[in-house]
Order: C-alpha cells, then sequence, then structure tokens
C-alpha cells in the first residue's frame, strides 16, 4: 500500500485490516474484510438540462478505503460525485448503496448512510463550531426524537477526531481556511455514515492546510475504518492519501486502481495531455510527477545545483492539471 | 491522542482503532452558552412588547388606569373610556401585535431562504401583490372585508409562486435571481396600484390611500381574530420549517446531503411567509419595513443567530411603538402607522448595510 | 471577432439605419394612432401648419397638434431615459442599474410631493428643480449606503438599497397624500408616468437641465469606457477620472430627472435598452450611448402607441405600459446573466 507519512506522532495501523466498515449502521458485521464495495456505479450516464456529462460510468467503491476521483479541470469529475451523493439522477443505469438502488431510497435514509460534503457549502452568518456540527445530526432526528446526550457525544467526538475543539465555541466565519475544512469534515463525520463523498475537500487551501486535511481524512480511513470519495485535482496528492485511484477523461474513466497502477507516465498524459517522468521514491513510496514542458528554470539546469526537494515538485506538479 | 479500549456511543460498533471520544460535555455547554442568550433576548424583547402594548392601551391623549382597563376588558361600562378602550386603543394594539409577529416572522424567514439580509417580503413584491390584488378589490371590485383578505392572499401567494417559478429558484438557483425577479415584480405591481389608483374617484383611491400606507385605525375585532388565528397556526408551522430551513442555509448541495430537500423546505417556507404576510396585509395595510427590519434588529441582539421567534416579537414591538408614535406624535393629525415605519426604516437600513459583515454567502 | 471590436461597421450602420427608419415609424404612428386614428392623408394635413404651412383649423388639426406635442415629449422622455440608464450602468459598473431601480423617481417623487404639500410648486414647470433635487439626494444616498457595504457597491446591494428606499419613499409619499385630498389627485396622476397631455411649453422650463445633461451624458463615452475597467486597471493604466465621474453621474441623474419631470416615472426603459443595444454595438460605450439614444425614442413611442389601443377607449399610461413590459424583461436579464 502507499505508506502514509504523517507529519504528526499520529501512529496509523500499518493496514486498514477490516474494521468492518466502521461506524455506520449499514456496516454489517458479516463484512469482515476490507474487501467488497460500499458504492457500485453501474453504466451510469449523467448530465445537466439534456446535456451529457457523464456516459457509461462503471465504478466500484471499496469499501474502508480511500478512493480519489482525479481528471483536469471540466472532465467531469466533480459530476461523477454527484451522482454517486444522489444529487443528479443518473439519465442512464444505476448507482447502487450495499446492493440498493441508491435512488430508490428514502432521502432521509440515504442522509444516514452516505455523507456528502460539497465545494462551496455556505457558512450562515454567526453560527458557532459546535452548532454547525450539530446540524450533522438532522437526519438521525425525527420529529419526536429530540436532541439526546447521544447527539452531543457523537458531535463532541466528532470535534475531537478533526481536531476541532478547541474552535467549539469559536464563530465559523472568523476561523482560517484549513480549520474551516476541519468543521466541515466534523459536521459530516457527526452524521455517523460509513461512507464520505468529498468534493475537492482541499480546494483553496495551502499546502499545510491540504496536509492537515488530507491526513484526517485519512486517519478516519485507517482508524474507523470509514469509506471515502473525494474528488481531488491534484495528482501527488491523490497518489500520495488515496488506495484507489479513478482518473476520469472527457466523462469516461481512463484508468483506475492502486495509485501504482494509474499514475505512470502513459496514463498521465492521456488523462492529463502532459508529458510527465513519473518517478515513484523507494522506500516511501512518494511519487514525482516532474511535467516535461518547454521550459525549466534556470536554477533546476544541469549546471545548478542539484535540489532534494524533488518532492517540493511533485505536489506542484499535479497541480498543473 | 489515540486512546485504546474507549466505549463510546451505543450507535457506533467498537472498531479495532478508535477515535478519541470527547468530551461529551462540550458541545452542550456551547449550546447552553447561545441559548442563555437567547432565553434572555427573548424574555427582555417579550417584556418590551408588553410594556409598548400597555403604553399603547393605556396612555396617550387619554389616559386609562390599570384597574379601570380591567374593569372595562371585564365587562364593566366606563363612559367615554369604554368606547376609547375597546374600539381604538385595544384594537389597534392587538392588530399591531399581531400584524408585527406575523411581518417579522415571515421576513426573517424570507432573509434566510434569500441568505440575503436585504431581501424580505415588503422589498420583494410579495406585500405588492397583496397590496395590488387588495386595492383591485377594494376600488375596482369595491369589496371589503374578507373579500380583501382574500384578494390579498392570492396575490401574495401569485407573487411568491412568480418568484419561485421565474427565478427558477424551485430548482435550486441562485438567490440573487429570486431577489432581482421579486424587484422586479414589485416594480411592476407598484404601477399596477398606481393606475388603479389613477381610474378611481377621488374618495375610493383616498381610501385606498390610507389602506396602502399601512395604517391600524378601524380595525375591526372579526378582523383581528382571524389574523389572531392565522398567526397562532401558521407560526408554530413556520417555526418547525425553519429547523429545516437551517439546513438549506448551508447551500442545497448539503441539504441533499443531510436527508433535506431543498425545494420543498423553500416551497413550504413560502407559503406560510405569503399566508402570514398576506393576512397582515390585508388587514392593515403594507406596513413599511417592518418585515425588513424585524430579522436583522433580532439577529444582532442575539449576536448573529437567526431565531424566528424573535423577529416575530421584534416585529410586534416596532409595529406597536410605532402606532403609538403615529397617533400621538405630532398633535391633531392621526398618522397611519405605516409613515412611521417608513420613516423609521430608512436610517435603520443605513446602520445595517454599515455594520453587516461581510459573508461569503454571496458565492452561492 | 464580434468580442474584441463590437459587430462589424456595415452591421452597424445598417443598425443604426434600421433604428432610424423605426423611429420615423412609430413617431408617425404616435401621431396617427389613439382614440381617433387618421388616416395618413390627414396627419399630413395636420402637420402642415407646425410645418410653417397654412392651418386650416380643422379639428383633425388640433387632435394632430396634441399628438405631435405628445410624439415630441415622447423622443424626449425616451432620449434621457435611455441615456441615463446607459451612463448609471457604466458608472456603477452595475448592470441593473436604471433610474428607477435605483431611486431617482422615488426620490423625485418625494420631493413633488412635499413641494407640493408645502404649496410651492408653481404648477408643472416647478417640478423639475423638485425632481431635480430629490432624484440627486436618493441617487447619493442609495449609492452611499450600498458603498458603505463591506463589498463596495455590488449591484444586488445597489438594487436592494433602492427597492428598500422606494418602498420607505413610498409609504411616506402615500402618508403625506392621505392628509391631504388636493395633493393626491394632482400627485396620483402624476405617479402613473405619462407622456400625454403635457404642452410642449414644459420643455422649455426643464430644457436647461435636459440639455446640460444631454450634453455632459453624450460625451462621456470616454469616461464610462475607462470606468468599465475597473479602477485597478483604470489607475494601472494612469486614469483618474473621479471628478469625471462626478459629472457625468450628475449628468445622468440630471437627465433622469428632467424625464422624472416632463412625464412622471417611466420605470425599465433606463434599464432595458442599453442591454438591447449592447447586444448590436458591442461594449463599447461611445456607441451604446449613441445607439441608446436612439432605441430609448423608439420603445417609449411603441408603448405608447399600444397603451393607446390596449383597452379602447380609454389609454394605459406609458410608464405603466413599461412597467408591465419591462418586468419581464428584467426577469429575462436576471435569468441570462451570471452576476451576483
Amino acid at each position: 500500500m502507499t505508506a502514509v507519512q504523517t507529519p504528526s506522532t499520529r501512529h496509523a495501523p500499518p493496514a486498514v485490516s477490516g474494521p468492518a466498515g466502521g461506524m455506520g449502521p449499514d456496516a454489517g458485521p458479516a463484512a469482515p474484510a476490507t474487501g467488497g464495495t460500499a458504492l457500485v456505479a453501474q453504466g451510469v450516464s449523467l448530465g445537466y438540462q439534456g446535456r451529457p456529462v457523464v456516459e457509461g460510468l462503471d465504478l466500484a467503491v471499496p469499501r474502508g478505503q480511500v478512493t480519489a476521483v482525479v481528471g483536469p479541470n471540466g472532465c467531469g469529475k466533480s459530476t461523477v460525485l454527484r451522482g454517486l451523493a444522489r444529487l443528479l439522477r443518473p439519465t442512464a443505469g444505476q448507482v447502487l448503496l450495499d446492493g440498493r438502488d441508491l435512488h430508490r431510497m428514502p432521502t432521509r435514509q440515504v442522509a444516514r448512510e452516505v455523507g456528502l460534503l460539497p465545494q462551496s457549502p455556505v457558512v450562515p452568518d454567526g453560527i458557532t463550531v459546535a452548532e454547525l456540527v450539530s446540524r450533522g445530526r438532522h437526519p438521525h432526528r425525527g420529529l419526536l426524537r429530540q436532541w439526546t446526550r447521544d447527539d452531543d457525544r457523537v458531535v463532541a467526538e466528532a470535534l475531537a477526531v478533526t481536531g476541532t475543539e478547541d474552535l467549539a465555541g469559536r464563530e465559523v466565519d472568523q476561523l482560517s481556511g484549513g480549520q474551516r475544512q476541519r468543521v466541515w469534515i466534523a459536521m459530516v463525520l457527526a452524521q455517523r455514515t460509513g461512507l464520505l463523498l468529498l468534493d475537492e475537500p482541499t480546494s483553496f487551501l495551502d499546502i499545510a492546510h491540504q496536509v492537515e486535511v488530507l491526513d484526517l481524512v485519512r486517519d478516519l480511513s485507517t482508524q474507523q475504518g470509514t469509506t471515502v470519495v473525494m474528488v481531488l485535482h491534484d495528482l501527488a496528492m491523490a497518489a500520495r492519501y488515496a488506495d484507489h485511484l479513478v482518473a476520469v477523461r472527457e466523462g469516461r474513466i481512463a484508468a483506475q486502481g492502486a495509485p501504482r497502477a494509474v499514475v505512470t507516465a502513459e496514463t498521465v498524459e492521456q488523462v492529463f495531455g502532459v508529458r510527465c517522468r513519473v518517478r515513484w521514491e523507494e522506500p516511501d513510496g512518494d511519487l514525482t510527477v516532474v511535467p516535461v514542458g518547454r521550459h525549466r528554470s534556470t536554477s533546476a539546469r544541469p549546471g545548478a545545483a542539484a535540489r532534494p526537494g524533488a518532492a517540493a515538485t511533485a505536489t506542484t506538479a499535479g497541480g498543473a492539471s | 491522542m489515540t486512546t485504546l479500549g474507549t466505549t463510546t456511543a451505543a450507535t457506533r460498533p467498537a472498531g479495532p482503532a478508535t477515535a478519541p471520544p470527547g468530551d461529551p460535555g462540550l458541545p452542550a455547554r456551547v449550546r447552553a452558552r447561545t441559548r442563555r442568550r437567547s432565553g434572555l433576548v427573548l424574555t427582555a424583547l417579550v417584556t418590551g412588547w408588553l410594556a409598548a402594548f400597555l403604553v399603547r392601551v393605556l396612555l396617550g391623549d387619554f389616559t386609562i388606569t390599570v384597574p379601570d382597563a380591567l374593569r372595562i376588558v371585564t365587562g364593566t361600562e366606563i363612559p367615554g373610556a369604554s368606547f376609547i378602550l375597546m374600539e381604538s386603543k385595544l384594537p389597534r394594539a392587538l392588530a399591531g401585535t399581531c400584524a408585527g409577529l406575523a411581518l417579522g416572522a415571515s421576513g426573517a424567514t424570507f432573509q434566510a431562504m434569500a441568505r440575503n439580509p436585504l431581501a424580505s417580503p415588503d422589498v420583494l413584491g410579495i406585500t405588492m401583490g397583496s397590496s395590488a390584488a387588495a386595492v383591485f378589490t377594494l376600488v375596482v371590485l369595491g369589496g371589503s372585508g374578507p373579500a380583501v383578505t382574500v384578494a390579498a392572499l392570492a396575490g401574495g401567494a401569485a407573487v411568491a409562486a412568480a418568484i419561485l417559478l421565474l427565478s427558477g429558484a424551485a430548482a435550486g438557483a441562485a438567490p440573487y435571481r429570486m431577489i432581482l425577479t421579486g424587484v422586479a415584480l414589485a416594480a411592476m405591481l407598484t404601477s399596477v396600484v398606481h393606475w388603479v389608483l389613477l381610474t378611481a374617484d377621488v374618495y375610493r383611491a383616498h381610501e385606498a390611500m390610507v389602506w396602502l400606507t399601512g395604517s391600524l385605525t378601524g380595525v375591526r375585532w372579526a378582523e383581528i381574530g382571524r389574523m389572531a388565528l392565522v398567526v397562532a397556526v401558521a407560526l408554530p408551522l413556520l417555526a418547525a420549517v425553519a429547523s429545516r430551513l437551517r439546513l438549506v442555509e448551508l447551500g442545497d448541495d448539503l441539504a441533499h446531503g443531510l436527508g433535506v430537500p431543498p425545494r420543498q423546505v423553500r416551497a413550504q417556507a413560502m407559503g406560510l411567509v405569503v399566508v402570514l404576510t398576506a393576512t397582515a396585509t390585508a388587514v392593515c395595510g403594507p406596513i413599511a419595513f417592518v418585515a425588513f427590519l424585524a430579522g436583522p434588529i433580532a439577529r444582532r441582539l442575539l449576536g448573529g443567530h437567526t431565531s424566528i421567534p424573535a423577529a416575530a416579537v421584534v416585529g410586534a414591538v416596532i409595529v406597536v411603538v410605532a402606532d403609538y408614535l403615529a397617533a400621538y406624535a405630532l398633535p391633531g393629525t392621526n398618522l397611519p402607522v405605516g409613515v412611521v415605519t417608513g420613516l423609521a426604516g430608512a436610517p435603520f437600513l443605513l446602520w445595517l448595510l454599515v455594520s453587516t459583515r461581510p459573508s461569503r454567502q454571496e458565492a452561492a | 471577432m464580434t468580442t474584441l471590436t463590437g459587430t462589424p461597421p456595415r452591421v452597424r450602420w445598417t443598425a443604426g439605419l434600421i433604428g432610424l427608419a423605426v423611429l420615423a415609424v412609430c413617431a408617425g404612428l404616435s401621431v396617427a394612432v389613439g382614440a381617433r386614428t387618421l388616416p395618413p392623408a390627414d396627419v399630413l394635413q395636420g402637420l402642415a401648419p407646425l410645418l410653417g404651412g397654412d392651418g386650416t383649423g380643422s379639428p383633425t388639426e388640433s387632435i394632430v397638434r396634441a399628438r405631435a406635442d405628445r410624439t415630441v415629449i415622447g423622443v424626449l422622455v425616451g432620449v434621457a431615459v435611455a441615456l441615463s440608464g446607459a451612463a448609471m450602468q457604466g458608472l456603477t459598473r452595475n448592470p441593473l442599474a436604471d433610474p428607477g431601480l435605483l431611486g431617482v423617481n422615488a426620490g423625485a417623487a418625494l420631493a413633488i410631493v412635499l413641494g407640493i404639500q408645502a404649496g410651492i410648486l408653481g404648477g408643472a414647470s416647478g417640478y423639475v428643480w423638485f425632481a431635480m433635487l430629490g432624484g440627486v439626494l436618493a441617487a447619493a444616498v442609495v449609492y452611499g449606503v450600498a458603498s458603505l457595504g463591506p463589498a463596495g457597491p455590488q449591484p444586488l446591494t445597489m438594487t436592494l438599497t433602492g427597492a428598500a428606499l422606494t418602498a420607505g419613499v413610498t409609504s411616506v409619499v402615500a402618508g403625506v397624500l392621505v392628509t391631504n385630498d388636493g395633493a393626491l389627485e394632482v400627485f396620483r396622476f402624476w405617479q402613473v408616468g405619462s407622456i400625454a397631455g403635457r404642452s410642449v411649453e414644459l420643455v422649455t422650463g426643464v430644457a436647461p437641465v435636459l440639455l446640460a445633461g444631454l450634453l455632459i451624458v453624450a460625451l462621456s463615452g470616454p469616461v464610462l469606457n475607462a470606468t468599465a475597467l475597473g479602477e485597478d486597471l483604470e489607475r494601472a493604466l494612469g486614469q483618474r477620472t473621479l471628478l469625471a465621474r462626478g459629472v457625468v453621474a450628475l449628468g445622468a441623474v440630471a437627465l433622469a430627472a428632467s424625464a422624472v419631470a416632463l412625464a412622471g416615472p417611466i420605470a425599465f426603459v433606463g434599464l432595458v435598452v442599453p442591454h438591447l443595444v449592447r447586444l448590436v454595438t458591442g461594449p463599447d460605450y461611445r456607441r451604446v450611448l449613441l445607439g441608446s439614444a436612439l432605441v430609448g425614442p423608439v420603445l417609449v413611442l411603441a408603448t405608447d402607441v399600444l397603451g393607446r389601443v390596449v383597452s379602447p377607449p380609454s389609454e394605459v399610461q406609458v410608464g405603466i405600459m413599461t412597467a408591465v413590459l419591462g418586468a419581464p424583461a428584467l426577469i429575462l436579464l436576471v435569468r441570462r446573466t451570471a452576476m451576483r
């Protein structure tokens, strides 16, 4: 597997072995292995107002793992996620959640099993972190079922997991981008679903905050067995943090599988249209993707001193998408 | 950070690695803090309303003592005082309260829905729809009473439906479309009202004009009863919808993700807004700025939280106080309450705009 | 290729000529059509004395005369409102700017009502100064208030401020009218916005303001083009047009106020016309202004004529007609533009 080098002292278990789907009520104890799929798309076509964007999508999301959907701008990767999240009704095919047709399930039931963080959620004025995270409990509340200690416990746990406890009383619109994104993730966690769909969770964040958020995603998967599907535009980040990569190009899947199988010079050129050199660093399995454009900086020419910061190139490489 | 062997919520099977349990008291404490403030503010508001109500009923150019007032209300006849209390002061105070509650609550709801503090039923033409229909009924059809109420309801509903349909809000469009569609409809209906006024004879035009200004003069007990009934039914319903509207506030996609269909919630909220606004408008006319201001004022008092009950009470306070001023501020003239709220509204609008914090909600 | 330079010159010229022809047709219709529609021969005969020929004193002649006055006022109002709208849209970089939407009409209305109330308004020609004063004040308040917001004067904030101001002012106006039946009787005829029954003498009262406004706005193309670039770019290009912009703003309000004084509030024309024109001319404000001056009167005359035939024997005033037809246009505009 792709080893995850977390900057903190957290110790993730070396392998994710069957946490039984983690926390969702859908996670039957009968599924002990990581194997199996949580969400399956079969021949799904999606579009807006009759304009097809994604066609014939076949996709299997492995349970308990992190799946990243990558691709160039406008390739339809967000549309794929919207289809999986039930925001878009497929014009053909079906999406199955544990074998059930997602679009035939009651809305509230889906909300109890699938958590969704869209790209640009709206922060209401003056809302505190604790209050925002509490809103994630909505699917579990009914007309008669009021707020309970249990809800409090779940919210507190979501705050703790995302490291936002200290922020609980603060107003969300006063937080930094990274903090705010963690709060949003806490809100989706409070929903207590075994499956999380994240649409570009790192967009508009600087590199430190990107790492912060993706480390959190990784932790969720390894520690809680949460299945995560996220759209990322940064190929290097995706390869570093995901177990399973799905590369999308012009509304179709160009390649999917383990990052090492997917990220090759050929697929990168095919998907992103950029020639590049791909190198997997041993022993930690870091990926370096260096685009081969027409130019390079003078300091990086053979004459100049070779700089050790190849990993820095790696992260900017995907950003070129 | 990772602790072992914790048993957390019963809802969750313990995995091999468990998350930190967090402090279950923490969210409760944060909530308690905001709740304390809400409770305090709401109590203060209700007290303020009560004070305004008593002042409106007891003081003015004809003072009635509390014991006298109690005796009158329980059926004793006191010459002079009885008539003034039962035919002018008390009905006006009650009508003002009901209308204020209705307008305040619907304004706050609408602002939350449009995600813009400047959008309210009176700015966006829903009130104007009620007005146009009511004026048409008053002037052209010569109707009155219940007919005007029905017309106002129909007019308001028509505009609300038009806003939802034309702006594509039914399909989840950006709030700005909703707002601008409303502004367009408001401008159109204003000129329709002007035209109706023009075609009427002067007497009718004057009558319509008084009504258009928003006035509590001459409200009848039957009208107050109708209004009170609607408010009593619609306000709790609105509070129920508001809890789901809070999720729609987070954006349509996220609301979907949380199992709340935004379209449906918007339609329900809009329906209740129309019923409340139109009922108040039918009885008292379009009292300017109450719906517009109640929500933001309540929000300021609560430190940024949207609270529909608080907004409703703020509305009631505004109307009752404004009506007192309208009746007694200029000796000898009995101004319609709408003139006072209209005049007072402008500086408030200024204050609101100046003190509104920048928000990212425009990105929606 | 159309994005940078607008449409090719040939198309522009053709469009201009067609516009002129349509204006002529509208003017002709405006004189001919009405409660009593006249055949072309009668129109020409009736126009003869106006053009210096011999009058016969026939009733046809007086009808033609009245309608000719009305047409002239319609043209002036159309030009003024459309130019004012185009200039306001350019100055505020707000595609929704319009004298009506931004509260100028409401301010003018309030000033006029207060003038009537105080008894210091000497007939309709006195309206213009009050309208001007009220309009300038309202425009300043709306722009100022909208600018006070943290994000600066956003189109949406500005429109809402205008709408809010209009709502408040309307209720104050109503409050005054309630206490004064005489004012109501005068004012309710004014507030619908009509070009009928206004004498050409009114024009002479308004003329200085109107001409000054016309002159300023007609020459404001370069200023508006510079403004359209945005403040940062404008500064980077070394243009400081603050003063010039202030003058243009005054000119735009002067035009709006003269139109209000002449005809009462005419809604939406100032909003819609520049957008229609831009479809042909592209974004260059020199051409937008020119086109607006042509299309504005066409729209006013056309809707006025429509108002005469829509419910005979009575007429629907042009202000009502433009509001009823203009609202859908605004909604359409909002649906098409991705703006916040």
